[in-house]
This record gives C-alpha cells, structure tokens and sequence, in this order.
C-alpha cells in the first residue's frame, strides 16, 4: 500500500472519530438542555391541562429556541482538533500510539524510512481491525433520569396538545358569559331582520337553490341526534342575554320541531322550490299569517332561528362539519332576508369567544344547528 | 544493522528476545526483584547512570556485579568512605621510571575507567569526591592535570546509597542527584523471594554462576537501535506535562514540591520510554512507556519543602497520585 493511500485511510479513520468525539462532546453538554426540554413540555402540558390554558407553538419555541442557540454554540466551540480525535482514535483501537505515530508520520513528514516504514507496516496490517472497530457506534447508555425526563415530557406534550380541561369547565360554567356584547347586538340585528322578513308583504324571488343531493341522508342523520344536545342549547340559551329572553321557549319548540320530523325526514325534489319562498313571494304578511295558525308561534320560531343562527353563526368553526353544514343550508340561501340573515351572522366569528378564550362547537351541536335549518324549510313547507 | 533503512522487524524481535533474555539470567541471580532489575537494564540500554538504594543485605552489589557478568563488561567496584580522594576513583599521574631509567608522570587511571562502576555507599564519600564523579558520568572523560582521559564505551555507574544511615554520610547534592538516570529502590522480598534467595546463594555468590548472554558489541548494538524507536508529538507532549505536573502550583499535591524536575529528566523520562517500548515489542513509545518510567526517573528530581518534609510527606506517594492524575487526564 502506497504512504498516500494509507494516509487516506488514516486521516478517514481519524475524521470519522472525530465527528463521532465532536457529537459526543456535543449530546454530553446537550444533556442539561434535554432535561430542560423535557421538564418544560411537563410543566407546559401541567399548566394547560390545570391551571391555564397554553397554545403549543410558543411552549415549542421556549423549549426549543435556547437548546438551538446553545447547540449551534457547542458546534462551534466543541469540534476536537484532529490530533484530539487521532489520539482519541488511538484509545478507542487499543493501538498502544501506533494509530497516532503513524497519523503523525503520514500526516507531518514527507520521507519515510527506518523504523518508520517498518511502523507504516504494521500499521496496514492493523487497519482492517481499526476500520471494524470504529464501525462500532459506541454504547450511548440512557441513565434512568434521562427516561423519566422522556416520559415526564412526552406526557406534558401530550396534555398541551389535548385540548385544556380548564376550558371545557369554562365553556360549560362561563357559556352565559362567554356571549360578548358584540354578539348581544349581532343577535338583536338578526331579530330585527328576521322580524322583517316576517312582516314583510312582498318578499322578493330570490334563485331557486337546488337542493342538497343528500339531504335525506343528512335529515336521516340528524334525526338520530339526541334529544339531550338540544336541551343543552335550551340550557345554554337560557341564561342568554335579556333581548333573547324566550329562547329557552324557543329551544323547547326546536326539541319538538326536531324529535317530531325524525321519522318523517324533510325531502325536497330536485328543482323544487321551498313552498315557503312561493308563498311569501306571493301572498301578502296577512296571507302569511294565516298560513301560520298562531303568530306567537311564528314568533317563537324566529326566535328559534335566530337562537340557533347564533349559535351557528357565533360557535361553528370553519371546518368541514361547517361545510356540510352550508350545503344544507343552500335551501335558505334564495331568500335574501335569510341571506342577509346569514350574512349578518356570519360576519361575527365564527368561534364563541369568553374570557380571551376560543370555544368549538361541538359535533352534536353542528349537528342540531343543521337539523334546525332542515326542520325551518319545512315548517315553512308543510306539504312537503 | 548499519543504516536506518536496513532496519527490519527482525532486528528489534532480537533486540527485544536478547534483553527478555538477559533479564531472565539476572533474576536467576537475584530473586523477588524482578522490577528492579528491569528498570535497571532499561536504563543501562537507554545509557544512563543508575542510584540504587535500600537496606542493607538487599542484593544492590550482587545485582550490579550479576549485570557486569552477565553482559562481559569490565566491572570495577569503588567502596566510598569519608577519606576516599578523588584521585582514588578518577585515577592520578604517578612518577614512573622508564625502561631507559628515565623518571617521568605517567597517568595511573583509577577505577572509573571501566564500561561499569560499582560505587557502593556513594554518600559515605565527602562531596569533594562525590564531584569527581560529575564530570565522569556526564561527559564520560577525566580531566587529570590538564589532560583529558576519555572513559571506555559504554560507560554506566551503579551507585548504591543506604537511607537510613545518616551518622558520617554525605547527602548527594542535587547536582550530583540529577546525573543519574535513574533512581531505583531496592524493596524487601517476599518470603518465596528469600527461600528462592537461600537456594541461590547459599554458600558462594550469587552472580559467580552466570556465563554472559549479551556482549558489550551487541549492547551497543541495541542502544542505538533503541534511538530509533519513534515518539509521536502526542507523547512528547503528554511527557512534558507529566514533568510539569511535578512543579510547584501546578496541582495541589505539587504544592508540596519545592523544585520540580528539570529538563534533563525529561531526556530520562523519554529515554527510558524508548527501550521500555522496545522490549515490549512496540517500534513507538505509548503514554504505558512513560507511565512505567516515570516514577524512578522523576523521584530523586524533586525536592520537597522544608514543611513537607517535617511532616514526613513521602514524595514517592505523592508523585504516584500525580503520575496517576496524569496518566487519567492523557
């Protein structure tokens, strides 16, 4: 073997020691910062779950952002020199200096002879043994602190990324609470808007909507909801503001409205129009009146559109449940007033927010709010 | 063997299987010291002087005169005493009639023109004398009335000094203390030691059996092939701070330490390393080599303090802890 190839081959030997010197250098100091880690996704996960609700990415940051500050430190400062790692690589072979002196021979001096050559020799006859040896990852033991610090943090990552238990008992205590003045008046401009779609003689023809290729499936869907959601809404809205006071009435018309149609799902044939609309666009507020038999009733039904847009409006998230929740409700979308409805509505967020902090609806009340809407288009067509 | 590239792997097998040899004849003489009489050859192949010390009765004049046997050097015993002159040990011009009756000086050369001096109970003698012996041992020549006399090459002195005598003796100044390699003790022997010693020695001396399994030619021989043992960087610079460990406020056991070793016991240090490494086998010296050699060529080139010393502190002790730091830090 040539002096050139055989100090490739060491100077390879003692680069990759050298790296594997420099990561160990690196994880030994690193190790602090892993227990920091650790201990603030504990704590993170701890507070959020108990105290305080906490959003994941600034913990993340926290946690993170110093170790990698520190780390490309350490990169910097702890890269052993090559007679380190040859030295170090030395130890590792059991070489008794023959990996170092021949480092150094073919490293600093140009001519080789005497005793020199005969070293080089025995050199090549130890390199395999060396190249399996350093092939060998050395064992990185993980001490019993370094698991519990592991355990400790993925359990706090788990409880931050678990939505808070505080904020359920908030949604659940403060939901009352959680309707801001700004909603107090979005609702009441619903009210007035729905007060004036009832009262309106002439409503203008709007679009014919299609209507929704599977809303029997959806009606059949609903129809299996739970009676409880709703009565949960009645109860939420109950402790409403004042300018809704009879939504707890309302929400006891919309139990029944939604019980009763269970087994009789609303179908609209395809290219149909909501009876509702013709009628509205044809008769007078008196005619609309009549068709109704009680005008308290009618009454009590806005209030239960406008307690259960609110709801949708004010506490659906932009989600796919909201999506489907808008192809039900394409039937609606003809009626400009209910539009504008909507639209008013949904110019608030799209989340309840109380307290600073953000409530979801959840899947049983989307649910409801769709059967709702299915349950309106159908009461104003009672033909169909 | 006559030039560096002609060297092969056969020269230093001998090299090593011939002092392997050697030291096995040596312990054939003298039983339960098998350490000493390693580092004593060491330090003979490496060329250095040797100070022995220990009780009395331990074996320090048998083993020099079984070494002298056993490598057919010419040996020459110098028993040091208060009145011992110079003159008696480095040798003295002497009026001397000629064949044609003339008188002239002529130069009587004393006992140190021999390849290996015995000098027993070297601090009996006064430092007057004990300074003849500087210029031999380091230059390896007498000056006697202007002229100079070279000594026989190789030249070692074996000096061997008793401890705990102190009444009529004369402490070797640090001087005369660093010119020697080495200093080895002399350990009292185990009990297998001392039955292997009665079956010996009985009744003649021990080393009148030993025939010489090394010539004063291949000695020489194998000093020089010991230079060419190879010492990386590493282990030169991992020796400097082995001597440097040695000096005061280096360490917190260094603190006892007045003067530290000196330079030359650094040349010691990676002398002795070399032939260490040699008749393990190995053509470079390892941090083991200098480990091995560091105690008896550092012991007697540090001096304690005044405090150190009346607190009875052991600077054998403590450069054991500091070659062990070292040696843990390298």
């Amino acid at each position: 073997m040539m002096k050139s190839e055989l100090a490739t081959k060491l100077h390879r030997l003692g680069q990759r020691q050298r790296n594997e010197i420099w990561l160990q250098r690196i994880l030994r100091r690193l190790a602090p910062l892993f227990y920091y880690i650790g201990i603030i996704f504990f704590l993170a996960g701890g507070i959020h779950q108990l105290m305080l609700p906490l959003t994941f990415l600034p913990i993340t940051g926290i946690a993170f952002i110093p170790s990698l500050l520190f780390l490309g430190f350490l990169s910097v400062t702890q890269k052993p020199t090559r007679q380190e790692a040859a030295a170090e690589a030395d130890k590792l072979f059991g070489a008794d200096s023959l990996f170092v002196s021949a480092w150094e021979l073919t490293r600093f001096k140009s001519e080789i002879k005497g005793t020199e050559k005969l070293l080089l020799d025995r050199c090549e006859t130890a390199l395999p043994a060396w190249s399996r040896a350093i092939r060998r990852p050395p064992p990185r033991n993980l001490k019993p602190s370094g698991l519990i610090t592991i355990t400790l943090g993925i359990a706090g990552l788990f409880f931050l990324l678990q939505p808070s238990h505080v904020q359920f008992q908030q949604t659940s205590n403060d939901r009352p609470d959680s309707r801001t003045e700004s909603a107090n008046d979005d609702r009441v401009n619903a009210v007035k808007i729905l007060s004036k779609l009832l009262d309106d003689d002439v409503i203008p023809t709007a679009q014919t909507p299609e209507p929704p290729a599977n809303s029997t499936t959806s009606s059949d869907s609903s129809s299996s909801a739970p009676p409880q959601s709703s009565m949960q809404i009645g109860k939420s809205a109950e402790s409403a503001s004042d300018s809704v006071e009879s939504i707890s009435t309302a929400d006891k018309r919309l139990s029944l409205l939604i019980d009763k149609p269970a087994a009789t799902p609303a179908q609209l044939p395809p290219g149909s129009t909501p009876t509702r609309r013709q009628k509205t666009t044809d008769n007078s507020a008196g005619n609309e009146a009549a068709d109704v038999p009680n005008s308290n009733l009618i009454q009590t039904e806005a209030y239960d559109r406008i307690q259960l847009v609110d709801i949708e409006t004010g506490s659906d998230h932009r989600s796919s449940a909201t999506d489907e929740l808008n192809q039900g409700n394409k039937l609606l979308e003809s009626k400009p007033e209910q539009a504008a409805l909507r639209q008013s509505a949904g110019n608030r967020s799209r989340q309840i927010s109380a307290n600073g902090f953000t409530y979801l609806l959840s899947p049983q009340q989307r649910n409801l709010v769709w059967r709702y809407f299915v349950q309106l288009d159908k009461i104003d067509d009672p033909k169909q | 063997m006559t030039r560096n590239n002609e060297l092969t792997e056969t020269n230093f097998q001998q090299a090593a299987e011939q002092l392997l040899q050697l030291r096995s004849t040596l312990e054939s003489a003298i039983a339960g010291q098998a350490t000493l009489i390693t580092q004593m050859i060491i330090t003979l192949v490496a060329g250095g002087h040797i100070l022995t010390e220990g009780l009395p009765g331990l074996g320090k004049t048998n083993l020099a005169k079984a070494l002298a046997a056993a490598t057919d050097l010419d040996f020459s015993r110098i028993q040091c005493t208060p009145d011992l002159m110079p003159a008696d040990i480095t040798g003295n011009e002497i009026l001397r009639k000629g064949p044609d009756g003339e008188n002239k000086l002529e130069f009587q050369p004393g006992p140190v023109f021999s390849h290996l001096v015995l000098v027993d109970e070297i601090n009996r003698a006064t430092p007057k004398t004990q300074s003849s012996l500087l210029e031999a041992m380091q230059e390896h020549q007498v000056t006697c009335t202007g002229t100079t006399h070279p000594l026989p090459s190789p030249f070692w002195v074996i000096a061997t000094q008793n401890p705990i005598e102190i009444e009529g003796t004369y402490p070797l100044p640090e001087a005369q203390l660093d010119r020697f390699m080495v200093k080895l003790g002399v350990h009292f022997p185990d009990a297998a030691a001392l039955l292997a010693m009665l079956d010996i020695s009985l009744d003649s001396e021990p080393a009148e059996h030993l025939k010489p399994t090394l010539s004063s030619d291949r000695l020489l021989q194998i000093m020089q092939l010991s230079r060419e043992i190879i010492v990386s960087d590493r282990i030169k610079q991992a020796a400097v701070q082995l001597l440097l460990c040695t000096h005061p406020q280096q360490s917190e056991d260094s603190r006892h330490f007045r003067y530290g070793a000196s330079p030359r016991g650094l040349q010691a240090l990676i002398r002795t390393a070399r032939v260490h490494a040699l008749i393990s086998g190995r053509l470079q010296v390892d941090l083991n080599d200098l480990e091995a050699m560091a105690l008896p060529t550092l012991r007697h080139r540090v001096i304690l303090t005044i405090e150190s010393e009346l607190n009875g502190v052991d600077s054998d002790e403590l450069l054991t802890r500091l070659i062990h730091a070292w040696r843990e830090r390298a």
